[in-house]
């Protein structure tokens, strides 16, 4: 499987797997196209990156899901034909980072802000609650899966 | 904070030594507060990239306990220990005589209060060293899988930084030995003020 840490964007135009293990406030953004059988994945730590210049543009969903679409896009995939599927943005502990308060909610609201920007529709989504994630697509079957600790496997 | 400035083996060292000085103090406080012996190892330092963290602590879906603890004032940063699912377990029989699921409310408690003495000694260890006022917040507490607790870290320093400083020991009371881990991380700003008192 091609891991997707935090900050890091994935695509494959071959059958694999993409998947980001662990996610807890964090958010997955999965795309696929199944036509040209593209998929990719981006891994998203923080909302908005404030003019922050970084070497990990998946770090910030404002960044990171524009990046994403760019690199499905030049490896064939047509922005009509783009599944989007997200996971992540749990609340593990009852903490607050920085100036964000509830960093998973505040990381699920600004992926789709971007999502709806780009003109992309989500078509499933598995995020928010108190349990950490993995996400894995699957390219040869277009399979969007969740995993977690404690409740098991589901698709979305 | 770029890698280079990092990556400085003095600094290294520095930030090692004061990892070294956190610790001793932490295992202190908790050898005094269960009165048994805690042993523990010098801490390894590393320097990594925010998305292969996990992978030095482990396997990044493996099930652990962690307690993160976030301060403030002459340094600002988060602290977070890290015990794995035998630990934990170790932990239990040490300090509660029985074992209990992770997840049990009372053992979460325990793990709590475990990782807020080390963090909160370690946090006041370094206040001492530098002669200042280290707040630290209230714990926060969980049982998941490692990558997914370590995003409340991360996501802290995330603000910052591409990369970071890990720091990892080992811990022993007595004959239970506990992978405990221990990660501190100064913001930049921080970390400048520990470069400049020192002279560095």
């Amino acid at each position: 499987m091609l891991n997707v840490g935090i900050g890091e964007i994935a695509v494959l135009d071959k059958p694999g797997k993409i998947g980001a293990i662990g996610l807890g406030s964090c958010v997955a953004v999965a795309m696929y196209d199944p036509i040209a059988k593209v998929g990719g994945m981006v891994h998203v730590l923080l909302p908005d990156s404030r003019g922050q210049k970084t070497e990990l543009p998946g770090k910030f969903a404002n960044t990171g899901v524009p990046y994403l679409l760019k690199l499905m896009e030049q490896k064939g995939a047509r922005k009509d034909r783009i599944i989007v599927k997200i996971a992540g943005g749990a609340s593990l502990m009852n903490v607050s980072v920085g100036n964000f308060g509830d960093i998973g909610k505040r990381n699920i609201e600004a992926v789709k802000e971007q999502l709806n920007a780009l003109g992309l529709r989500l078509q499933g989504e598995d995020t928010g609650g108190n349990e950490g994630r993995t996400f894995i697509l699957d390219l040869a079957t277009g399979t969007f899966t969740v995993k977690t600790a404690r409740s098991g496997l589901r698709q979305i | 904070m770029s890698k280079d400035d990092l990556s400085n083996p003095v600094i290294l060292d520095v930030l090692k030594e004061l990892a070294n000085i956190g610790t001793g103090h932490a295992v202190t406080a908790l050898s005094s507060m269960i009165g048994k012996f805690v042993g523990i190892t010098v801490p390894e330092v590393y320097l990594e990239s925010l998305g292969k963290v996990a992978n030095i602590l482990g396997d990044p879906e493996e099930e652990v306990a962690a307690v993160y603890v976030g301060y403030h004032g002459e340094l600002d940063g988060g602290a977070m220990v890290i015990f794995d699912a035998s630990s934990t377990h170790g932990l239990f029989q040490a300090l509660m005589g029985s074992d209990m699921d992770l997840c049990d409310p009372m053992g979460l408690s325990m793990i709590q209060e475990v990782g807020n003495i080390l963090v909160g000694s370690f946090v006041s260890a370094l206040a001492t060293f530098f002669g200042s006022t280290i707040l630290a917040e209230p714990p926060g507490v969980a049982v998941d899988m490692l990558g997914a607790v370590l995003n409340v870290l991360l996501a802290e320093v995330g603000q910052h930084a591409d990369y970071l400083i890990v720091a990892k020991t080992t811990i022993s009371i007595e004959d239970v030995n506990i992978r405990g881990w221990i990660v501190d991380i100064p913001t930049p700003e921080s970390f400048k003020r520990i470069t400049e008192k020192l002279g560095l």
